[in-house]
């Protein structure tokens, strides 16, 4: 790629992120919506356990998953499906114009979705910590910090490799999408440990990268948190540096691949699919 | 019009509306994949609560427990699919296939329509109950005791129940009529709130009293304990909030409030209608 060609793709990656960022800060409803919504299951799930007299870190545990929705869920209707309302509204068919790669649209979207939903979740938790009165017993600032970024890099990795499918796919794809939802919330673990699943099933489960991220913030933040564990912290951490580094690689692959087949199939500009 | 004309043409209109609605869910896939997804995400809710019970309690979690969540559960069901399913018709009309003016303009009553475009929402919900009934049988320790007399005042009280849902339903299309953006996420919204507020998966004692108080006026929070009831063949379930309180003044306040949400429904959904006319937004697209 010559430097040229890099300058113009980092615009583009600029462009689409700015869009994200610049969104958040002009539309002040969302503060209602993807604050308050996302507390509502959080507090019904921190009922159950409130209602079984558990642990008050068993709370945080619930608080800290529900927190973590609002990953998933940008990642799945932000992210993942963003080129099928690309599509319908006719901007994908402007991307496919531009003179840059797809995937420096793909970078932007995950670069301005992670910068929103970073704080989103940060706000999150600390109001469901404050609702609840949950005490944290953070082992390292540093770890927790660094484990909470990886995992949102690994996650909009994934999602970008999703976002491919859009290419070609339209309803389908966006009804198979909704499977995502409750089922990940069950396999990841986002209202209770991984572990409790068994160690067969969460090793499945752990290719989500939000399971073990989840996993070893729980370990960094809470006091009960390590008795829990599913992995060691490092582990999980590595494994989170590998899953980023493989899903990039199959985002790039697979776009271009399906691009490709959306191409010459005219499905690129097909609405209403 | 003689009244049996209208009630055909009322019956007409519902059932090309929820035979519309039906296509609409169902027509993107093959049957078996339609199946898969309809069955998998209740599924997963039931289990992320079983898990839950199954980390916190160990062995000892008692069948009340069990019994108490898995009713709430799979009433839920049809109150988040029927709720979001009328709204969420709004946006799929105006929006995405931009075909609502067209409805507007031909002969049908808009509310009736959209009650039928519910009914699809309904199926969906029925198959994801009768899956979660089956799941709940096979791996719960449930306790149900419901006796053969009770079975006529549980049947009238699912269908008062789940009508008070269709006219929440139409008060929320209502409202998403004049919405440009949130409709979608206000409907998510309420139904969360019932999902905490109504004592869904966790008694209403629970909850701060503030909250319980609003909770016991809610009619989807009288369905759920009416439903308890009657299926565990008990007067009272765990959650102390309505001890005290019998199962026909329950009933009686279900219907109650059943009638109060249709005329107050038929009221702000035709206000509604007119004001998005005057403002000329019925057909609206925001691209958002």
């Amino acid at each position: 790629m010559s430097m040229n060609e890099l300058i113009k793709n980092l615009r583009g990656i600029w462009a689409r992120a700015y869009v994200r960022i610049v969104g958040v800060n002009r539309e002040p409803s969302w503060l209602i919506f993807e604050l308050f919504f996302p507390l509502l299951p959080i507090c019904s799930f921190a009922f159950v356990y409130k209602s079984m007299n558990a642990p008050s870190d068993y709370l945080g545990f619930v608080i800290l998953g529900g927190a973590m929705t609002a990953i998933w869920m940008n990642v799945l209707w932000g992210m993942a499906a963003q080129f099928f309302w690309e599509r319908e509204s006719g901007n994908l068919t402007l991307y496919m114009l531009c003179p840059m790669s797809t995937m420096a649209v793909l970078v932007g979207m995950a670069l301005g979705s992670g910068f929103s939903t970073f704080f989103r979740v940060i706000i999150t938790f600390m109001i469901g910590k404050l609702i609840f009165g949950i005490t944290l017993h953070v082992a390292s600032y540093f770890w927790l910090f660094a484990t909470f970024i990886l995992t949102i890099a690994a996650v909009f990795s994934l999602g970008m490799m999703m976002a491919s499918f859009f290419l070609l796919y339209g309803r389908d794809a966006w009804n198979i999408l909704t499977v995502f939802m409750e089922p990940v919330f069950f396999l990841s673990g986002f209202y209770f440990p991984v572990k409790t699943l068994g160690y067969p099933l969460g090793a499945l489960a752990s290719l989500i990268p939000i399971t073990l991220g989840l996993d070893a913030m729980r370990q960094l933040a809470f006091k009960l948190g390590p008795d829990t564990a599913f992995l060691p912290v490092k582990t999980e951490i590595l494994i989170l540096v590998a899953l980023s580094a493989l899903y990039l690689a199959g985002a790039k692959y697979l776009l271009k691949k399906l691009e490709y087949i959306g191409r010459r199939e005219g499905r690129l500009t097909l609405r209403w699919q | 019009m003689a009244v049996k004309d209208i009630y055909r043409r009322f019956a007409a209109i519902v059932k090309s509306a929820a035979w519309l609605g039906w296509q609409l869910e169902s027509n993107w896939a093959d049957p078996w994949i339609f199946a898969v997804i309809t069955i998998i995400r209740p599924l997963a809710s039931l289990f992320i609560i079983i898990f839950m019970f199954r980390f916190a309690l160990g062995p000892s979690a008692s069948a009340d427990f069990f019994n108490f969540f898995f009713i709430g559960n799979v009433i839920y069901l049809y109150v988040y699919n029927v709720l979001f399913g009328i709204s969420q018709v709004i946006f799929e009309d105006r929006e995405h296939y931009e075909v609502i003016k067209y409805i507007y303009i031909s002969p049908v009553n808009w509310y009736l329509y959209f009650i039928g475009r519910g009914f699809a929402r309904f199926i969906v919900a029925s198959v994801s109950c009768a899956v979660t009934i089956a799941a709940g049988a096979l791996f719960l320790p449930l306790k149900f005791g419901m006796s053969a007399a009770s079975v006529p005042t549980f049947a009238l009280s699912f269908a008062v129940g789940l009508v008070s849902i269709f006219f929440m339903g139409i008060i929320m299309c209502a409202l998403t009529l004049v919405m440009a953006r949130h409709g979608n996420m206000m409907s998510e919204s309420v139904s969360g709130i019932f999902f905490i507020s109504c004592g869904v998966i966790f008694p209403i004692s629970a909850l701060p009293e503030w909250l319980q108080k609003i909770s016991a006026v809610i009619p989807v929070s009288y369905w759920l304990e009416i439903s308890r009831r009657l299926i565990l063949g008990t007067d009272k379930t765990i959650d102390g909030v309505w001890h005290g309180i019998s199962t026909g003044a329950l009933m009686a306040r279900l219907g109650i409030s059943t009638v109060v949400l249709f005329i107050f429904s038929i009221l702000f959904f035709n206000y509604m209608s007119m004001l998005a006319r005057s403002k000329g937004i019925i057909d609206r697209t925001t691209s958002y």
